[in-house]
């Protein structure tokens, strides 16, 4: 349910493909998501401009690919309308590096707010 | 119908009715609320915000129904019945599964996002979405049925104040 991509620079774009991160497919898209960045050290961007909704699951699944990256960030972009309120409600949206889109995600030296360390 | 059909268009009066009957799995819960807000888009082509809450809200009350009530064995019926009227959305559901804990649902409030990243919740977020983004909710045992209402404003703007 996702399309990885690297950039020249070593940044993961996952680009999903799926509309909808719901219960059904909530376990699906974390494993997919742990075969994707397993031994992956750079950057991890999500493009979730296909994804029109996402459930509590759903959300849970992308908590959960978080924690997979061990203390990285998870950069997001693209959030449509009902996703970009899951986030907001549950303040989630401070958990995540949130982007407009994979451009100016792309534009970027690192994650916002990223410490030097 | 008849009655509906010239019923005027007045404050109240219903301009949608639906009924489905379904098996609580996930697949037919995904299936269903596409469905179901496929006709409420089209009916609420103007109403964003309200449409959004009852898609979160109805896929959150299927899956409590398919998770609690039948216990995730991905068997048992959920008759969904939804009204709506020009500023409200009422979903009453059905479902033949074990009765909630204490007759009533769940309270959660949503808790501090945790300083460690390991300590975040991966899901139960449910009933936090139910509670935040319905006017009214209420639960009823009524012999071997489960009958749950909830009612979402069209033009909701429940989010709630996420200022730091």
């Amino acid at each position: 349910m996702m399309q990885a991509t690297q950039t020249s620079n070593g940044v993961l774009v996952l680009t999903l493909d799926a509309n909808r991160i719901d219960a059904a497919c909530a376990v699906h898209m974390k494993d997919e998501f742990r075969e994707h960045t397993n031994g992956h050290e750079g950057r991890v961007v999500m493009d979730l401009s296909s994804v029109k909704f996402m459930d509590s699951s759903g959300l849970g699944a992308m908590v959960a690919a978080l924690k997979l990256l061990k203390g990285r960030k998870l950069e997001l972009c693209s959030l449509t309308a009902a996703v970009d309120k899951v986030f907001r409600m549950t303040r989630m949206d401070n958990v995540f590096d949130i982007h407009t889109d994979v451009l100016t995600a792309l534009s970027e030296e690192g994650p916002k707010g990223a410490d030097a360390a | 119908m008849n009655s509906s059909a010239l019923m005027q268009r007045s404050f109240g009066a219903p301009r949608l009715q639906l009924e489905d009957t379904i098996n609580a799995d996930p697949l037919s819960i995904r299936d269903a609320t596409v469905e179901i807000m496929a006709r409420l888009t089209s009916e609420f082509p103007t109403h964003s915000e309200g449409i959004i809450s009852t898609e979160i809200v109805l896929a959150e009350v299927l899956n409590n129904i398919a998770e609690h009530s039948y216990d995730d064995s991905n068997l048992g019926d959920i008759k969904i019945s939804a009204l709506c009227t020009d500023d409200l959305i009422s979903i009453e559901t059905r479902d033949y599964g074990i009765p909630m804990p204490g007759l009533t649902p769940p309270k959660t409030e949503l808790e501090e996002i945790p300083m460690d990243i390991e300590d975040l919740p991966e899901g139960g977020f449910g009933w936090f979405f139910i509670r935040s983004l319905s006017s009214h909710m209420e639960y009823r045992r009524v012999g071997t049925q489960n009958i749950f209402c909830v009612q979402i404003a069209t033009t909701s703007e429940n989010i709630p104040d996420t200022a730091p």
